[in-house]
Parts: C-alpha cells; structure tokens; sequence
C-alpha cells in the first residue's frame, strides 16, 4: 500500500505530462488548440495538486521510519543490480513536499503568467514532466534511480529554457545549460561506478551499511591525499556542480533565464538546482568519512557564494539579478554541506525555496505587468500600482537579506555557525576563511536585494508613460501564489530555531536529523560565542541593507559617481569576471578548432570519406573497365569467343598431340 | 592427277574466301563466296563424299548464295564509304591476336594428324547417297525430324521477323 | 556417279590444313568487316571450313558416313540460320537505316 502510494506521486506528474503532451500535439497539428485555456490549466494543475497531498500522506507515514517504495528490476548484470527503487525518508520528505509543494503553487501562477501563449498545453506538459522525474529523484532509493531522474530534470530545464525557441539566442540557452550539465554528469558518472566498485552496491543504504561495517575500504588511498571516499565524494561533486551551478559550471543558470519566469521560479530556484545539494546530504556519511573532500565542497561553495554575489551587485536585468543571487545561496547550501551540517544545509533549502521562488514569481509578477520589461533602470515606483507584488517581494527580499524574524535569518545564520565551528575543527584558520567568505557574501546578498527593492518598488517611475498607464496588478492566480510564498518566506524561520535562542523549537532538525549521517561529536555546544556569532552576522546583514538605503533611497547620485570611481572593477563585475568569454576563448575555441580541423576535415573527410569514395571510385573504375567488355557488338563477344574456345582446347590437350 | 585437283581447288577455296572478306562491295564478295562454295564442293567429292558434294551446291551455291544476293540487292545499299569501312589498326592488330591460337593448333593437328589416318581408299559405296540415306533415316532418325521441325520454325520465323506490321 | 575409290595421294593433314584457314579466313572476316551481311558471309565460310574438317575425319580415320549424315544436317541448319538471319537484318534495316555493325551496339553496357 504504501509504496504504491510512493510510486504514485511521479506517476500522477507523468500521467499529467502524457495528456498534456497529446493535447499540444494535436493542438500543433490542427493549427490552433484542442481545448481551452481553463481545460489545459486544470488538468495540469491536479497531478501536482494530488501529487502534494499524497506526498503530506507519505510524510507523515516517514516520520515513524523509511518508506519502502515499489522496486522494478532494471538493469542486472553479473554483479551490478541497478533497479528503479524508491523510499521515502523524512530527508526526501522535505525536498518531497518541497517540490510538490512549491511545485503546484507555481502551477496555478503560471496559469495566469501564460495566459494567451501559443505554446500553454506544452508548457504544461513539460512543467509535469519536469515534477514527474524531480520526485523520481528524490525519491529514488539508489544511485541509478537518482541519475534517470536527474538527466530527466536536465531534459525538462532543456524544454523549458528553450520553450520561446523562435528566438535563437533563447534556444541557444537551453542547450548551454544541457551540455554544461553534461560535463557535471560524466563525473557523476565515474562517481557512481567508483561508488559500485568500492562498495558493490549503489543502494542508498547499501552504502550507508558499507560505510559502518567496512569503513577501510573507504579510507584507503585511492590517489595522491585523496582516499577512496574522497575521490567519490569529489566525482560527485563534479556532478552536483554542473546540476546546482558551483563554480565553475554555474555559467549556464544566467542564461537560464531565457525562459518564462515560472520555470526560473520552479526549476532554477527551488528544486532542480537544489539536487547537487541534496545529493550530498543523501550521502552525508559518505562525506563526513572524507573529510578532505568536504573541505573542497565547503570552499568552493564560499567562493561561489561571494563570487556570484559581488556579481549581482551591478547587473540591470531583473532576472539576472536573481539568477546570480541564487548560484551565491547554493554556494551557501554546499558550503554547509560540506562543514558537515547537513541539517542546516537542508533547513536553509526548505526557506530558500520560498522566499526565492516568491523573488522570482514576484519579478515575474512586474515583467509580465510591464509587458516583458526586465531592465530594473525602466523601472521604479511600481509599489503604488502592484501594491500586493511589492509587499510580497519586500517580505521575500527580508527573508533573503536574512532579517529577524524572517526564516532566512534562522537559516542562514545556522549555515554560518555551522561554518566557523566544523570549519575550525579542521582547522582554526579554515573556519574562519570560510566564515569570512559566508558573511562577505551576506552583506552583498542584503545590498543587492534592497537595491532592487528600491530600484523597482520605490522612487519615481522610469518606465515609459505608455507602460505605467498599462501597468497593473496582477491576475489572482498569481497574486495568491506570491502570498502564500511571502508568508512561507517570513513565517518558516520558526521551524528551526536554534538553542542557542530558545529551547526546543528545533523541529525541522530533529525531523530531518535521523536521515543524516550522525552529527560528529565536536566541540560541545557553545551557546554563548553562537548568539554572538548571531549578532554579527545580523549587523551585516543590517549593514547592507543600510548601504542600499544610502545609495538607492537617499543619494541616488552616489552610485554612478562610485561606478565612475573605479571604472575597471566595475567593469569586471558586470562583465560577470568575464568566466564567458574565458570558457569561449580556451575551451570552446579549441575544441571546435579540434573538431573541425582534426575531426571533421582530416579523418571525417580525408580519411574516411576518402576511403568510402574511394572503394565507390575504385568500383566504378572497375565497371568502367568492365563495361568495355559489354560493347554490344556481336563481333567483339565473337572474338571472346573464340579466344576462349581456343584456350579451352589447349587446356584439354594440353599441347599433347592429339591421338 | 588428285595432288593437281586438290591444289587447284584449295587454293581455289582459299583465295576467294580471303576476297570474299575483303572485296570491298558487298555484291562482289558474294560472288567470291559462290566460287568457294563451289570450290569447297570439289574438295567434298575428291574426299569421297559425293553426296555431300552435291548437296552443297544444291543448298549453298543455290540457296543461300542466291538469298544472300536477293538480300543485298533488296537493300540496295549505296557502296560502302571508304572512311566506314577503314580498318582502323588497332582493330586489325586485335582479329590477329584472336586468329593466332588457331594457328599452332592446326600447325600441331596437321603433323599429328598423319598418325592414324589411313590413306588407303574407302570402301565402295563410301558416301554415295545409298550409305548416307541409309544411315540417316535409321540411326539418325530423330535429328532428321527435328532439323525437319527446325526448318518449319525457322521459315515461320523469316516470315514473321520480315513482315511490315505483325 | 560411280564409285571412286581413289587411294589418297593427298593426306589428311592437308585437308585439314585447308580447313583451318579457311576457318581462319572465315574468323577475320567476322572480326573485321562492318557490313553485316558480309559479317553473315563470314559465318558461312566458317561453317564450311567445319565440314570440310567433318569429312575429312570420315575418310581418313573414322570410315564411317556418320560424319556426312552430320555434314547434311549443319548444312540444313545452315540455310534456316541464313533465312532467319537475313530476316534479322531486313528488319533492322527498316529501323535504322544502316547494316553497320557500329551502328547496332544499343545493347551495350
């Protein structure tokens, strides 16, 4: 019973992405659609609907104890077992009801934000089957089950980037993110054999029991400092940084945003780039077994975090923005991750989810007013016509700046404690790097979500006169998804306060803790040194906010005075320190060069082509000379003929003389 | 007195064979080829095959000789241009090489061919129309009939193929 | 006509060689003349060169008439090839004009 249960949340999503897709088909064929908006809206939105209410079912089944969903055997081979397993455990839970969650939400929002669009069933059908392979992931019970899923969200983000793709820089932009992604998936992949190698399995608890009975095979040298655990945890790395956009695969989630909001909200926000992050806490055992691979992880997601930030400072387009921001808070969640805080990481997930897909949605909510305007230096002012976005958004934009006693305070703070404590544990000075990293990060994250608070929401309007007369709010399919999201963003943060504050409002921990590997005893708790780290982390955050103030509210004049200050770094962060142009100039150059001179003119068509031409040529050359024979003039078969009954004769007698 | 006819007659034979393929109107090579085929009669008979003999001249000098004439003077081709009917070398160097093995065959065959044969005459009677009559309607019978057959077909066939319209 | 029996003073191997020049001659012919009628001469020269041989073989070494009743039936085989042959050529002269052998290689490949 209950695994049919668990196998029915993805199939309901596909069931849905199957309907819709025949009915786009059939739409597409006829010319013009098959059935109405309000038909396609409801359809989609009752797979997710349904998904999430059995998924709140499933839930409360897990807390008691994994769930055990339906096995279909797949792939057998000698040893290697790779069935389509699921099971549900309070972590796949969380991100469970995240996604269906948030999942259904964006739905109904984008019932209103694609209204009149050519392409809505098939919108909705990707977005279904997008859902459909998200929950296949997260709920999937082994490393096989986990990488279907995950090409399959990689195929669906393909889909959905793409989706206006008349326009070819739009379409360009989904294949930039499928093929970046490829990159992570080859390491994902030789992690996945290194882990059936070492291990002889790739169930999820397989492992885990490997782990405890046969921690040597884990820890020994696989190359150079690195142990076996280590090199797997860092494939996997590779992996989850192409999905989750870590440095240096994070160029393709600015692109991204080519497509329709919803999908940014959904996709790029919430869920699919949240499976590198949650992969890692799957395998928190594994990890926490290498602690050197964890220190990468940890430091490459601070670098991220401050990196991405300090870009979102300049950027105009709206979208951009929040792209940006959302690679620096998945360094924040892979930083966590790798200290070891799993918990913290996950919890910071669960608020991110809301208050970044509310940004999003609410971003979506003024493109869509000011009819596809995303430059933020158009805009202003727009808080007395969109009085609910502009609400919603500021709650979001607390939450994000990490303001008590919005959730992302709770959350982000957890991260940056976790951060310094199992930082120092390694060693005093690497806490401290990275908590350094963490709260640089934080006060750009404050600054440049105010910025847009103030360039959009506040001021006098810059948008033309014909587009404020036109400007209004929007439709309540959208404005009640921007409220619930904005209530989630301020009210979550209480699910997981820490003791160090009060006593016993820990839930999310406790709820998602027995999933994880147990927390290594370190340091006994210092309550004290935790509030304070608390304090500073909130000064920051008060700070970039008063920065923004200062330089978006007060002085407007002093912003372009600092651009002009110091032009070349200026220049440096809005050109995104220039990552694109560097990959285009010592990657893609020289592999095109490669595949065009080497691969394509020298053995496609030299030696290949030559060789095939050339046995053509050379049987053409051959029935030329035949053809002579096939003259069609009696006299000529004649001669033949007579040639051959003469050599015939000889070969009788031999030059024997006759009897 | 034979040695004398059969020189006489060979070289008869030949020559006017060898004008009939190179004459260059067509009318006078089948002149030429009527005076082998009479020639070539002779040589029948002195090796005692008068029946044969005759039946040469009666069937070839006579009929197909005379059908070849009518065909040529049906078709009353104007007289062959010389630059057509030049023989280019290279046409020539190849009949050659296609004649040469017959050569040393018959260079072999003609020596070797003194073995065994038996000069002294044949028996009376030896291809005289009795012999040959009665050879051909008893152990020859069947291919009689069928060349009979044959001959039906083959006028049936010169009908059909030289008509105007079937 | 009355019996002949005359001992050979002329051997086969003469005969013999007689019939394979002419069978020669009849070859060149073929291969090199274009009128085709003439190339039809050919054939017939070739044929009787065969004959000759026929009979030869008969007085010389077999002394049977099996060979004459055989030399009988190529000739009457000889005079249906020629009707239906010559039938040939007239119609294809009707169609193209021409009985020269260049001109007649649509079978060619």
């Amino acid at each position: 019973m209950a695994s049919a249960l668990l196998a029915s949340v993805p199939l309901l999503c596909l069931a849905g992405a199957a309907v819709l897709g025949l009915v786009a088909v059939l739409g597409a064929r006829r010319g013009r659609p098959v059935l109405s908006e309000r038909a396609v809206s409801l359809l989609a939105c009752t797979g997710p609907a349904l998904a999430f209410a059995l998924s709140i079912a499933a839930s409360v089944r897990a807390a008691s104890g994994p769930v055990e969903g339906p096995v279909v055997p797949w792939i057998a081979l000698a040893d290697f077992a790779g069935p389509i397993a699921l099971r549900l455990d309070t972590l796949s839970a969380t991100l469970l009801l995240v996604v269906t969650g948030i999942g259904t939400l964006i739905h109904v929002y984008s019932t209103g934000y694609m209204r009149g669009d050519r392409g809505y069933a098939r919108y909705f059908a990707c977005l279904n089957l997008f859902l459909f392979f998200m929950t296949g992931l997260v709920l999937a019970a082994n490393l096989v089950t986990l990488f279907i899923g995950w090409e399959g969200v990689g195929l669906a983000s393909y889909l959905l980037i793409g989706f206006w793709f008349d326009d070819e820089t739009k379409a360009r932009a989904g294949l930039k993110a499928f093929v970046v992604n490829r990159v992570g998936d080859a390491a994902f992949l030789l992690g996945i054999f290194l882990v059936f190698k070492t291990a002889g399995t790739v169930d999820f608890e397989g492992i885990r029991s490997a782990l405890e009975s046969r921690p040597e095979l884990f820890r020994a040298t696989f190359f150079g400092p690195f142990s076996v655990a280590s090199a797997i945890g860092l494939l996997l790395f590779l992996g989850a940084c192409g999905k989750s956009a870590q440095i240096p695969l994070h160029v393709w989630l600015p692109d991204a945003m080519a497509g329709p909001t919803p999908v940014s909200a959904l996709i790029h926000a919430a869920t699919m780039v949240t499976a590198g992050v949650y992969l890692v806490c799957r395998l928190s055992a594994l990890y926490a077994a290498a602690p050197l691979t964890g220190a990468i992880v940890a430091l490459v997601g601070a670098v991220t975090a401050l990196f991405a930030s300090t870009i979102a400072l300049v950027q105009f387009d709206l979208k951009k923005v929040l792209a940006y921001s959302t690679v620096s808070q998945l360094g924040f969640l892979f930083l966590a991750a790798g200290v070891g805080a799993a918990g913290a990481a996950m919890f910071h997930l669960f608020t991110h989810a809301f208050f970044k897909a509310g940004l999003f949605l609410g971003a979506g909510s003024v493109i869509h007013a000011l009819n596809h305007e995303q430059d933020i230096r158009r805009m202003g002012g727009l808080r007395w016509k969109m009085p609910v976005t502009g609400l919603t958004f500021l709650f979001c934009a607390l939450a994000l700046s990490a303001i008590p006693p919005f959730s992302g305070f709770f959350s982000k703070d957890a991260i940056l404690w976790e951060s310094l404590r199992r930082g120092g544990e390694i060693a005093p000075a690497f806490g401290l790097l990275l908590w350094a990293l963490a709260l640089a990060a934080s006060v750009c994250t404050a600054f440049y979500a105010f910025r847009l608070v103030f360039l959009v929401f506040y001021g006098r309007p810059r948008c033309s006169e014909d587009a404020w007369q036109h400007c209004r709010e929007s439709p309540r399919a959208m404005t009640s998804v921007l409220v619930v999201l904005a209530a989630g963003a301020a009210l979550a943060g209480f699910l997981n306060v820490p003791e160090s504050l009060v006593h016993g409002l820990d839930r999310f921990g406790r709820w998602v803790g027995p999933a994880l590997a147990p927390e290594a005893a370190g340091e006994p708790e210092n309550h004290a040194v935790e509030l304070a780290i608390g304090i500073v982390s909130l000064l920051a955050a008060l700070g970039g906010v008063g920065l923004a103030t200062l330089l978006y509210a007060k002085r407007p004049d002093l912003a372009p005075a600092l651009a002009a200050r110091f032009p070349r770094l200026h220049r440096l962060l809005a050109e995104k320190y220039r990552v694109d142009e560097a990959y285009e100039r010592f990657v893609t150059k020289p592999a095109w060069a490669i595949g065009d001179r080497v691969f394509f003119r020298l053995i496609d068509r030299r030696i290949i082509d030559g060789v095939t031409d050339g046995l053509a040529g050379a049987a053409r050359g051959a029935g030329v000379i035949l053809r002579l024979f096939q003259t069609g003039a009696v006299q000529t078969y004649v001669a033949i003929l007579v040639l051959a009954a003469a050599a015939v004769l000889y070969a009788m007698w031999g030059g024997a003389s006759p009897p | 007195m034979e040695t004398i006819l059969f020189i006489v007659l060979a070289a008869t034979a030949v020559v006017s064979a060898a004008l009939a393929i190179s004459l260059r109107r067509a009318l006078s090579c089948a002149l030429a080829l009527g005076v082998s085929f009479v020639a070539v009669s002779g040589l029948f008979a002195l090796l005692h095959a008068p029946f044969v003999a005759v039946i040469q001249i009666l069937v070839y000098a006579g009929a197909i000789l005379v059908l070849v004439v009518f065909v040529i003077m049906l078709l009353n081709l104007p007289a062959g241009d010389p630059r057509l009917e030049r023989v280019t070398r290279l046409r020539a160097a190849l009949s050659a090489a296609v004649v040469a093995p017959i050569v040393p065959l018959v260079l072999v065959a003609v020596p070797a061919a003194a073995r065994g044969a038996s000069a002294e005459a044949p028996p009376e009677g030896f291809g005289g129309i009795g012999a040959v009559a009665r050879s051909l309607f008893t152990d020859y019978l069947y291919p009689f009939e069928i060349v009979s057959l044959l001959l039906l077909v083959a006028m049936v066939a010169a009908v059909v193929l030289a008509k105007r319209r079937i | 006509m009355g019996t002949l029996a005359v001992a050979a003073a002329v051997g086969a191997p003469l005969y013999l060689a007689v019939a394979g020049a002419l069978f020669s001659i009849g070859v060149l012919g073929f291969l090199l003349r274009k009128n085709l009628i003439v190339v039809f001469m050919s054939v017939e020269i070739m044929l009787n060169a065969v004959n000759l041989a026929l009979l030869t073989v008969a007085r010389f070494y077999v002394r049977t008439v099996d060979a004459h009743v055989l030399v009988f039936l190529v000739m009457a085989l000889a005079a249906a090839e020629t009707a239906v042959g010559l039938s040939i050529v007239i119609a294809v002269f009707r169609l193209k004009r021409s009985v020269s052998a260049n001109d007649l290689t649509t079978m060619n490949g």
